[in-house]
């Protein structure tokens, strides 16, 4: 009931002019970035950052969430279309959205994808809700050894869930643990690895690795490549058509199965979206009632991906806004954004009232935003494809602006600009010798956390580090972690013997 | 695969063991005042960079051993891999070019370099139009037009609404920088 309560409040907050102007123009944004080429979810909520800095943190985080969760919907438009998926996410639909679409039938696998989209976004506001004020209560129970735990799974999760090899993804994972230990350190104060460089003394903010390798780094990859011109010309009669009721409920097992897959993998770390939307068409494979008809351009190919990349938001934002934790690059951009503003997220969140109402009315955003996300993508489709048609260079000379202005406006320090520019070298060296990127950018951001949490544990624990492993919690998570980093070289024996066989 | 190919292959993983071995020996010399029988603040990169120099020497030994043919991929990398010929090849752009990307980089690196000297006004009007001919856009004037008036629009944007201080330059570049602020109406 106090949850309902406080939910009509976030309503109340998030119906003000301004909060839904905001909310708005995260919505429009998260459309366009998904549609115009050579961005992708994460350079969106990035280069939308420094837009925040002059707002209060409620609108803020409103205009993140909204792009977060719009950038896992626009892409399907340009992959079921024109066979281009804006990013990974979308690849899943190219195999029954594209060929609905060339079935003649693209109108219909719109509204399928809208539908889905709906689906997904409506239970993940609904597990936010839900679940995000009971987690914060069990956090609050942990201590340093489980939240070293829950970190380590975290960095191994991303490790073997990433794109790369595991030794290359280790390497990064490695490299950007190293970067956060650049500067003063948080237990005894000492200066490591600055060699007298103020710049280096204060350390490496996590924003300008994140920024540079995502952003600009994706830039030079797409320069080098060379830019190409999707053609939007096809879009002349270009309208969606969506799923009757009856349909609708004809899928209800689809709908279902997908949801909790998109929910689940979300919540794990380094997982996100396009994971989701990989095991949910996997499972809809398996489990589905029509999987021998998968891939020829049935509603269940396009349900299961799009329901699941839309609604692990809901399980992304769980962990950041009850530990802390982000597990994707777009919430750890959140993060960033909540502590630009003051705010800590993590299980105190809810047990301070002004916080709380604030979480409060991201949640009811996220209702009210997916219903615009959909009225958009239903009413604005034409306008969205045309965008396709938009030079990249253009876009591209723009991404590195906005790139260079967000982590200047952090600190006011035009230092970071050379701090930022090595770091798009190096996300253009990661792109190009296939390192990937996320355990780098996720190491810098949770490595000061996990090596307070270790250094804490060590000095209470008396440094008996097998602490970790024989208490309950820790233990089973550590184990998780564990099992996790050794899935991937399990999944590799099993296809080398499947080949030999 | 050749001896050659083999070394040039294994060479990356052999500068970077040498970087962590490197930083390990200077972690080593990192200064405190700490209890004795605490772990101290060199504990943790070292531990780091211990685990890198050990994933560098097996990819090293792998690399020269067996040419590193054979490597274990993260799950998405192996989806990705199913799902490759579901994607549209690239097209346009003439494919990957080293010039120009050293000239996009150039770009980037010299707007760094100078954008506090010219100011933001000048600089980002500069490496606006630079960035997209770079990119392949084939009209210089439109580009140049682009970049004045994406510079300009940006200034209004981010002085004017989002109050960031941006640099306004050294010397003239300064008074070019406060005539447009006031021509925009920047306090």
């Amino acid at each position: 009931m106090d949850t309902l309560t406080q939910l009509a409040g976030g309503f109340a907050q998030v119906l003000t002019p301004l909060n839904l102007a905001v909310l708005a123009i995260g919505l429009v944004l998260g459309l366009l970035v998904a549609v115009l080429p050579g961005l992708t979810l994460v350079m969106g909520v990035v280069l939308a950052l420094p837009f925040t800095y002059a707002m209060d943190v409620t609108p803020a985080i409103i205009l993140l969430t909204a792009m977060y969760v719009t950038g896992t919907y626009g892409g399907a438009l340009t992959a079921i279309l024109f066979r281009v998926p804006g990013e990974p996410i979308d690849v899943p639909l190219l195999w029954d959205g594209y060929a609905m679409a060339k079935n003649g039938l693209p109108a219909k696998a719109l509204g399928w994808t809208l539908a889905a989209a709906f689906v997904g976004g409506m239970v993940s506001a609904c597990v936010m809700v839900a679940f995000s004020e009971p987690v914060a209560r069990i956090a609050l129970g942990l201590s340093t050894p489980e939240y070293f735990a829950i970190i380590f799974f975290g960095l191994t999760s991303v490790v073997s869930l990433g794109g790369g090899s595991l030794a290359h993804a280790l390497i990064s994972l490695w490299l950007g643990l190293l970067v956060s230990t650049v500067g003063v350190d948080a237990t005894y104060g000492a200066e490591r690895f600055a060699f007298g460089i103020p710049m280096l003394v204060d350390g490496i903010e996590y924003l300008l690795v994140m920024v540079g390798a995502y952003g600009i780094g994706e830039v030079f990859t797409r320069l080098h490549q060379g830019y190409g011109q999707a053609s939007a010309a096809r879009v002349g009669g270009l309208r969606t058509e969506l799923p009757g009721l009856r349909e609708i409920v004809a899928l209800r097992g689809a709908f279902a199965r997908s949801s909790l897959v998109g929910v689940i993998v979300g919540v794990v770390p380094g997982a996100g979206a396009t994971i989701a939307s990989f095991v949910a068409y996997g499972a809809e494979g398996q489990y589905g009632k029509r999987r021998a008809e998968l891939g020829s351009g049935i509603p269940e190919g396009i349900v299961a991906p799009q329901t699941a990349a839309t609604s692990s938001v809901g399980g992304a934002m769980i962990p950041l806004l009850t530990m802390g934790i982000p597990g994707s690059g777009a919430t750890a951009i959140i993060l960033g954004a909540f502590l630009l503003h003051g705010v800590q997220p993590g299980p105190q969140i809810f047990s301070n009232p002004e916080q709380a109402q604030m979480v409060y009315a991201v949640f009811a955003s996220m209702f009210v935003g997916v219903l615009g996300m959909c009225l958009l993508g239903y009413f604005a489709i034409k306008l969205l494809v045309r965008v396709l048609e938009f030079p990249e260079a253009v876009v591209s000379a723009f991404v590195v602006m906005f790139c260079f202005i967000g982590a200047f406006a952090a600190r006011n320090n035009l230092s970071d600009l050379y701090v930022i520019a090595a770091f798009g070298i190096l996300g253009f060296l990661f792109e190009r010798y296939r390192f990937p990127i996320a355990p780098l950018v996720l190491g810098s951001i949770l490595g000061p956390l996990a090596e307070t949490t270790f250094m804490t544990t060590m000095i209470s624990f008396g440094n008996d580090w097998t602490v970790f492993f024989t208490r309950p919690v820790a233990g089973t998570v550590m184990v998780l972690s564990l099992a996790a980093l050794a899935y991937p070289a399990i999944r590799h024996l099993r296809a080398r013997r499947r080949i030999e066989a | 695969m050749t001896r050659g190919s083999r070394f040039a292959r294994a060479a990356p993983y052999a500068l970077l063991l040498a970087l962590a071995a490197y930083f390990y020996f200077l972690a080593g010399r990192i200064e405190y005042v700490g209890p004795p029988d605490r772990i101290g603040p060199d504990f943790w990169p070292r531990a780091i960079l211990g685990l890198l120099g050990l994933t560098c020497a097996y990819e090293l030994a792998k690399r020269l051993l067996f040419g590193g043919a054979r490597s274990v991929d993260g799950v998405l990398q192996s989806l990705m891999q199913e799902a490759a010929e579901a994607l549209e090849p690239q097209s346009g752009g003439g494919g990957p070019s080293a010039p120009r990307l050293a000239a996009g980089i150039g770009a980037t690196l010299g707007y760094v370099v100078l954008v506090d000297v010219l100011g933001f006004f000048l600089s980002t009007a500069g490496f606006l139009a630079a960035f997209i001919l770079v990119g392949g856009y084939r009209r210089p004037g439109v580009a140049a037009a682009i970049g004045v008036a994406g510079s300009a629009a940006m200034v209004t944007i981010f002085m004017k609404i989002v109050y960031v201080s941006l640099p306004l330059g050294w010397g003239p570049f300064q008074s070019v920088s406060l005539a447009l602020m006031s021509l925009l109406g920047v306090r």
